[in-house]
């Protein structure tokens, strides 16, 4: 679990499948800024339904040059950046 | 290959690919062509970018439902009697501009888009170009779009990746003060709930 204002990293693409994990946010630094909540991982309900586990989306802060960006990504996308 | 040709080429596919689906399943039994022409008339027909334009007047004019709004956008837009049915598990967020911060809403994975409150999305939402430049340059697509934000101002550009969708809830305008909620509506445009314009 990450708390609001945790530092996180978004880990590398692991599949070939569908995910919902951008690529150009992969290795990116983030923090995170909102707790959505329970949902169906997304990676896994591409190929199991309703029958996949669900896991913590996080909407999660990526600063740029001059903007940020905000994407929801799911616990197993982020690891903590120390 | 310039981006244009290969959105064209890519949606031929992509609808050859439904063509094909929709005539498995009929020819399963599962479904007519028919019965999904209504499902989707049936969602369309009430899925309306004036749904939106109520939402933000309504908000403008009363503290209390801008709050609930912006805390729980499911149950405010449900007050105002638009039904989300068709989205169960979906969250729907309304994120406000200010003087400071500038929202921008896009989905560089395919197309999300809040659909109820806003209708079909425009073809230039769905696009390449769009979706690639919305979260490397936004100030340069804003640019385009006629609409120079000053350079103090903040944009937060919203991805949306996964169960959430969102809206925009742009500063009401100088000068409406004397507006009627339905007035202040007709003030609002589809492009100001995306970020693409101010109001």
């Amino acid at each position: 679990m990450f708390e609001i204002g945790a530092l996180v990293r978004a880990r590398e693409q692991r599949t070939d499948g569908h995910t919902r994990l951008p690529r150009y946010l992969q290795h990116r630094r983030g923090r995170v800024v909102h707790v959505l909540g329970a949902y169906r991982f997304a990676d896994e309900a591409a190929e199991r339904g309703a029958l996949a586990k669900t896991q913590t989306l996080y909407t999660v802060e990526f600063d740029y040059d001059g903007h940020a960006v905000r994407a929801d990504l799911f616990e197993s996308y982020l690891e903590r950046d120390a | 290959m310039n981006t244009h040709v290969h959105d064209h080429e890519h949606s031929a596919q992509v609808s050859q690919r439904v063509k094909t689906l929709i005539a498995r399943l009929e020819h399963s039994g599962l479904t007519t062509e028919q019965h999904l022409d209504d499902l989707v008339q049936e969602f369309l027909a009430n899925a309306r970018p004036e749904n939106g334009y109520r939402i933000v007047a309504r908000a403008w004019i009363d503290p209390e439902y801008k709050h609930r709004l912006l805390g729980d956008a499911n149950a405010a837009v449900e007050e105002l009697g638009v039904d989300l049915s068709h989205w169960a598990p979906v969250r729907l967020r309304v994120v406000e501009n200010s003087d400071s911060v500038h929202n921008l809403i896009v989905c560089t994975l395919c197309s999300c888009y809040p659909i109820a409150l806003l209708g079909p999305s425009p073809s230039w939402y769905k696009s390449e170009q769009y979706r690639a430049r919305a979260v490397s340059e936004p100030r340069a697509v804003l640019h385009e779009f006629g609409f120079d934000l000053p350079d103090d101002t903040r944009i937060v550009v919203w991805d949306s990746t996964a169960e959430a969708r969102y809206m925009v809830l742009p500063q009401r305008p100088a000068g409406s003060d004397g507006l009627s909620e339905s007035e202040l509506a007709a003030l609002v445009t589809r492009n100001g709930l995306i970020g693409t314009a101010a109001v």
